[in-house]
């Protein structure tokens, strides 16, 4: 039975001893490794003959270029023709030859005059004033 | 090599001599699929030196790296590498892997993998008849519970070249069948596995690919290799 319990330990231990000698770095086993085994791979065929493709479509292909005009009261924005937007003055200005003309602003001023009798007379005098600005888009 | 450099010259001419304002393009772009990256070597002496466990790993056409030993736990041995991509192993076997393009998600049956009783060189003598081993996998890309087949051929004597050492070793070839039917054109169904063993038992290189589309994955055991030989 003793024997038994022996040959059971030593056989035990010698079972363990497959990974005793093995060390493992925890972490730094990454800094210990060199190289990478996920690049991609570039297939150097399937480049060759996509580059000779590209060479062939570029020597034997043409291109025309198709310059795109707008129409009057259109803008080219990215390609497309696009209706300019309505001019707009403000409130109820109006809108001459693309000039807005405003008259809202007044000036005032003090008259002062004295007759032959003993009254005095003040008088306040508006001018209009007009402007012009351009219009918003 | 030498077709390489006279294919990449001549397209280079090719191209060059049309006066297109795109050469430098095609130039460029051959030129890294051209280019050719070196294998990652380490003499026995730095084996010897390195403070953690290594092993030479090869996956497809990429040159070769070295990974290191990360864990070893639940008799799984963690393997790995600079990009923080990892193979976990059991007894050589690759039952897991992570940061690769396509990963084994599970592997199921292990426990009765051939090689946890190959490994045992006495007992796998007695065992003549062939050993037929089934598993399920679990694979990124929705495939999982593939059914996978595996019959081991007799050992067969041979001699590793690692290291520039010449070792003795005794190789197990695994006949792997994909039995699952496929939902798409599959052609490549059944392959071989290849691991090789030192004459103490210990596994010294194997060659395993996990499925039907993935790369071979050819794997030296540098810090065992090294132990052997002091």
């Amino acid at each position: 039975m003793k024997k038994i319990l022996i040959a059971a330990t030593v056989a035990l231990s010698f079972a363990g001893s497959s990974f005793a000698v093995e060390i493992a770095g925890g972490t730094a086993a990454t800094t210990t490794a060199i190289g990478t085994i996920t690049a991609p791979i570039v297939v150097a065929t399937a480049v060759g003959v996509g580059v000779l493709g590209a060479v062939v479509a570029n020597t034997s292909g043409s291109t025309t270029i198709t310059e795109v005009v707008c129409g009057d009261g259109e803008t080219l924005v990215g390609g497309v023709c696009v209706a300019d937007p309505d001019p707009t003055c403000n409130g109820s200005d109006p809108l001459v030859d693309g000039v807005c003309t405003g008259t809202s602003t007044t000036v005032t001023g003090t008259i002062t005059g004295t007759g032959t009798g003993t009254g005095t007379m003040t008088s306040t005098i508006t001018v209009p004033v007009t402007f012009t600005y351009l219009p918003s888009l | 090599m030498n077709v390489k450099i006279l294919t990449l010259s001549t397209l280079i001419l090719m191209f060059t001599s049309a006066c297109s304002g795109t050469h430098h393009a095609y130039y460029q772009t051959l030129k890294i699929a051209f280019s050719t990256h070196k294998d990652t070597k380490l003499t026995l002496f730095e084996v010897q030196q390195s403070d953690i466990d290594l092993i030479s790993v090869k996956r497809g056409e990429r040159p070769v790296a070295i990974m290191a030993l990360a864990y070893l736990e639940n008799d799984q041995h963690k393997w790995i590498s600079r990009d923080k991509a990892m193979l976990t192993m059991e007894k050589g076997r690759i039952v897991r892997t992570l940061g690769l393009t396509e990963n084994l998600l599970y592997l199921s049956n292990t426990d009765l993998d051939p090689l946890k009783s190959l490994s045992n060189l006495a007992t796998a003598k007695k065992q003549s008849h062939q050993q037929v081993w089934s598993r399920i996998s679990d694979r990124v890309g929705d495939e999982y519970g593939y059914p996978i087949e595996s019959i081991f051929s007799q050992a067969k004597q041979v001699t590793v070249h690692t290291s520039n050492l010449n070792i003795d070793a005794i190789l197990y070839i695994e006949l792997v069948s994909y039995s699952a039917p496929a939902n798409y054109l599959r052609l490549n169904r059944n392959w071989e596995n290849y691991f090789w063993y030192a004459k103490s038992g210990e596994l010294i290189k194997s060659r395993q690919i996990i499925s039907p589309l993935s790369e071979p994955l050819e794997i030296t055991y540098l810090s065992r290799i090294a132990r052997l030989n002091q």
